[in-house]
């Protein structure tokens, strides 16, 4: 059992390795030898470590078989692995002196939240930048999905994995074998990303600009290489076709698939599809009204595009912003806050709740109302036509608390050492958890996360974590649960040692 | 006009609670004769006798058989009850005081009957006879009218406790050998011997008798202690601000504790997992300030600080919310801790508001349960509660209703963020009304009054549905959106 985990994190490494010398490729391009020597250094570690461990666990471990809790322990260790090897190259190139800075920035990264502790973007070596861009594009779609759709022959139960990685509760397949799956997915985002790259092209972004920027967007991350971020570029063109390619980011890669195989009606069936696109268009003519009647717009266009800009990139948790929405009304601000909470699709690279989850819960509501007024009714709560066991809702209302919770519990352990207003806190948690990157106040649009002491640039950045893994598989790791059973080797037969269960 | 049997019994309970309105408001009226307050009794007596009327010209054409009544119809009941003696209050607030608006008055209606305790507008000095009748608005919605009609009706031919739970809701689990009936009855009793005995020590404790009876009225229903001082109530002597505590504590306790003890099933009151978390919130909070205080060395005397926390917590926890220490000294993250267990409010089946104990403490089981289904997805795993296992259906209930809590209280901060510009004080308000605290955050860190001045008629009414929705536990007003709410069936 160990050697086979361990011989996975030592492929994993070497994988990590390589994924590195993609930026080393623009170091030297740029001839950057600071940042040269910090991408060789990095990948040294991880190929020396990388090797160690398949050294180690050389042995017969096809036999055995991974259990349930394999997957979730592989996904949260292989990511505790990319995040603190990943934030070297910032450290070792002087990019960040700190270590919790530049920690801070690779969960950033990686969560594709794209909160920043930079008050300085544009001064940094190009290859750091291109880094941080490719660590959003790497944690988008999920580091270990990425490794599984490489490597289909590892014969891992793969299907846990991703379920354990991809956001949403309910994974959608779309080939019958998983790596077929991971691979349809990442084929979905790497020509997305392309598109996008020739669409910026075509507006006159240069090359390195627009494949940073569609790096972050389709990860729905939200780093730019730009001090003022995208209004550097000043071009409606630029904005709408930003806007239109987060929102396919927030979109469930699976209906792409729907999309070629049935056409666009099909897509449009999808129950949680339609909601995103329903919340999204209330949100935006709401924001509107509010811009031409209470904050002084005079030009429809401007206010459309200002508030779908916004509300788009909120809500597919990018967090990219054209415009200081925290001068905005309470009004448009608060829509902002729900839809960041909201987040977009199941199986996007998105964050947040999940569309899928508040549209259960809304059903649930209905069902438990209709429940109370008419006694003995029988009634299903259903998705997509198909009846939802009861199993799965029980999880996704658990799901709910805990997410209240744990955004409640990560905003006062924030706002203990902060000293900054509560919407400051609470926003810049929430922002964290849901992977959006901008808050509200202290925290908005044209702020960064700078100011905050170590102690809340941790909570925010495991925070960060947390959100982008879904809770469960971190603190899954914590449970007692997760290490009270232990599996001996013995002959070959895997036994289960069942210790302290009883099921009460 | 023939009645449906479902108006018969909406009639009657309707009757039933305007008469006990009409009788609750006379010593109310007789203050306010005694005290010349010819504005107020003039209204009062309208409305009074208006009650009356409507109450015994229904009553006389009631014939009532016993017939199943169908939930549709309870909730209805419930709903129409609450708005009408909430429509009744309002007009007597607009007529006897000439400050008022029509959504002041509303404001001010709805507050004194879900136990808020918020004002409209800072009032120089009420009348004697409207602040008693505010406290006695308080002390009727506190226990419930509802309950107070269930328990008083002679004719009730069946339990009337499918009536009674749509009022008091939540998880309450209020199952003992006796019947509904006698319960709720024991309940009135238990809580009018409460509110006598905090009278009596109010007043051993050297309070004015009529300002003890306000006290009492109001702080046994959680609704605060707006009469003195506007809630800020901090210059009281330590015996009497004790006294306030603990029937805070007592009012905001699942009420099946009390008849467990009267009824003498001690086993089962030690298996009570909601008083166990509420008392472990409260300890644990008073526990968790008083460190920060000691630790930014702002603790003078640790007992004394102590007890000041203690009572403020329980101020906060129990959704009293009046303002007994100077928590305006504190660091920031006491009162944000006081902020958030006042999101969690009190137990079941007391007069308190919130999400309430019960389904916190069935929430955080099931993410805990949660957990282990993660890693073994096939083993059955029941939650446990009270030392029996719920039902899935119960435990979904429970996390929907914090679910749900948390979506009308951002849906009032949207509405309320209409009128101002502060996202903050749009949140604050809307937790305030929600959770029927009426202490805002804004007031309990300046250690002042600031009434709703700012706000629109428009904010008002959407927090007094804030309210209204906090206290009837937001399924009533969720149903009103449902087609099948309003669907007359022929029930003759």
């Amino acid at each position: 059992m160990r050697t086979r985990i361990r011989n996975f994190f030592g492929l994993f490494l070497i994988f990590f390795g390589a994924c590195l010398v993609l930026p080393l490729i623009i170091a030297l391009a740029c001839r950057e030898t600071s940042s040269i020597r910090a991408f060789l250094i990095t990948i040294a570690i991880c190929l020396v470590a990388g090797f160690i461990n398949m050294r180690i666990s050389k042995g017969d471990f096809i036999s055995t078989k991974l259990r349930l809790r394999d997957s979730y322990f592989i996904v949260a260790m292989s990511w505790f692995l990319a995040l603190t090897i990943g934030a070297l190259p910032y450290v070792l190139s002087g990019a960040m002196p700190s270590y919790v800075d530049a920690f801070f920035e690779t969960c950033s990264g990686f969560s594709t939240t794209g909160a920043t502790i930079l008050t300085e973007v544009e001064s940094l070596p190009r290859s750091i930048l291109f880094w941080r861009a490719l660590t959003q594009w790497l944690g988008g779609m999920g580091i270990m999905v990425l490794f599984m759709a490489l490597l289909p022959s590892f014969g891992i139960k793969g299907q846990n994995i991703a379920s354990a990685e991809t956001p949403g509760p309910i994974f959608s397949k779309v080939s019958s074998r998983f790596s077929g799956t991971a691979q349809s997915l990442y084929i979905a985002y790497i020509i997305l990303t392309g598109m996008l790259v020739i669409m910026l092209m075509l507006g006159g972004v240069s090359l390195y600009d627009a494949v940073c920027h569609a790096f972050t967007a389709l990860a729905t991350g939200g780093f730019s290489t730009y001090n003022a971020g995208v209004t550097h570029f000043d071009s409606d063109y630029v904005y709408w076709m930003l806007t239109i390619f987060t929102f396919l980011a927030g979109t469930n890669f699976g209906l792409f698939f729907v999309l070629i195989a049935k056409g666009p009606r099909a897509m449009f069936r999808d129950e949680e599809f339609r909601l995103y696109a329903k919340i999204m268009g209330i949100a935006i003519v709401l924001v509107m009204i509010s811009l031409m009647t209470r904050s002084g717009y005079t030009s429809y266009w401007r206010a459309l595009t200002d508030a779908s800009f916004e509300v788009v990139t909120m809500m597919t948790t990018t967090g990219y912003s054209i415009a200081n929405y925290v001068e905005w009304t309470a009004f448009a601000q608060i829509i902002i806050i729900i839809v960041m909470l909201v987040g977009a699709s199941s199986s996007s690279t998105a964050g947040g709740l999940k569309v899928v989850r508040v549209l259960v819960s809304l059903r649930l509501m209905k069902h438990f109302t209709k429940r109370k007024l008419h006694g003995n009714m029988v009634d299903e709560v259903k998705l997509d036509g198909k009846r939802l066991p009861s199993e799965t809702i029980s999880q996704i209302t658990s799901f709910i608390t805990m997410y209240i919770i744990v955004l409640i519990v990560a905003t006062f352990l924030v706002s203990f050492s902060s000293g900054q207003d509560l919407v400051t806190d609470f926003t810049a948690t929430l922002s964290c958890i849901s992977n959006v990157g901008p808050g509200m106040a202290n925290v908005g649009p044209l702020e960064n996360f700078a100011f905050y002491p170590d102690f809340a640039k941790v909570v925010l950045a495991l925070t960060m974590i947390i959100g982008r893994l879904e809770l469960i598989t971190f603190f899954i790791v914590f449970t007692k649960y997760f290490w009270n059973n232990h599996a001996v080797q013995k002959n070959g037969f895997t036994l289960f040692r069942r210790r302290n269960e009883t099921y009460k | 006009m023939k009645l449906t049997n479902n108006k018969k019994f909406i009639l009657n309970i309707f009757s039933t609670a305007l008469i006990i309105y009409a009788v609750a408001l006379l010593p109310s009226f007789a203050v306010s004769v005694y005290y010349k307050e010819t504005l107020f009794s003039h209204t009062v007596i309208a409305v009074i006798v208006l009650c009356l009327i409507i109450g015994m010209t229904a009553k006389a054409r009631l014939t009532y058989r016993a017939s199943t009544i169908k939930p549709r119809v309870h909730f209805f009941t419930t709903l129409f009850v609450w708005c009408t003696l909430i429509l009744m209050t309002s007009i007597i607030n607009f007529f006897a005081s000439p400050d008022l608006s029509v959504a002041d008055s509303i404001f001010e209606a709805t507050a004194s009957w879900t136990t808020t305790g918020a004002e409209a507008v800072v009032h120089a000095e009420l009348t004697s006879g409207m602040l008693l009748m505010r406290a006695t608005c308080n002390w009727l919605g506190g226990i419930g009218i509802i309950l107070i009609v269930v328990g008083l009706l002679p004719e009730w031919n069946f339990t009337g406790h499918s009536l009674a739970i749509t009022e008091i809701p939540g998880p309450s689990f209020l199952k003992t050998s006796d019947t509904f009936k006698r319960t709720y009855r024991l309940i009135i009793k238990i809580y009018i011997a409460l509110t006598i005995l905090e009278l009596i020590l109010l007043i051993i404790a050297g309070m004015a008798p009529f300002t003890a009876l306000l006290t009492a009225l109001s702080s046994i229903s959680t609704s605060g202690i707006q009469h003195i001082n506007h809630g800020i109530v901090t210059d009281l002597s330590t015996p009497i601000k004790v006294i306030i505590t603990t029937f805070s504590i007592l009012g905001s306790i699942n009420f099946s504790f009390y008849i467990l003890i009267v009824l003498k099933r001690f086993r089962r009151l030690r298996s009570q997992t909601e008083l166990t978390f509420y008392t472990a919130r409260i300890l644990l909070t008073t526990l968790f300030i008083t460190a920060v205080l000691i630790h930014f060395d702002r603790a003078s005397n640790i007992p004394a600080d102590f007890g000041n926390t203690l009572m403020q917590v329980v101020s906060c926890i129990s959704t009293s919310g009046y303002t007994v220490s100077h928590c305006e000294h504190w660091p920031l993250i006491c009162n944000y801790a006081i902020m958030l267990q006042m999101f969690i409010g009190t137990c079941a089946m007391s007069t308190g508001g919130g999400i309430k104990v019960g389904r916190f403490a069935i929430g955080c089981k099931s993410i805990k349960n949660s957990m282990y289904k993660y890693i073994h997805p096939h083993v059955t795993k029941d939650l446990e509660y009270n030392h029996t296992s719920l039902s899935i259906a119960d435990v979904m209930n429970a996390n929907l209703y914090i679910a749900m809590f948390m979506m009308v209280f951002m849906i009032g901060a949207l509405l309320i963020g209409i009128d101002t510009n502060d996202i903050f004080s749009a949140f604050d308000f809307s937790q305030a009304m929600i959770t029927n605290t009426g202490k805002t955050f804004g007031e309990l860190t300046a250690h002042s009054y600031n009434a709703l001045n700012g706000f629109s008629g428009f904010s008002e009414i959407v927090m007094s549905v804030l309210m209204l929705a906090g206290r009837l536990e937001i399924y009533p007003l969720a149903m009103i959106f449902f087609k099948s709410f309003w669907v007359r069936d022929r029930n003759v």
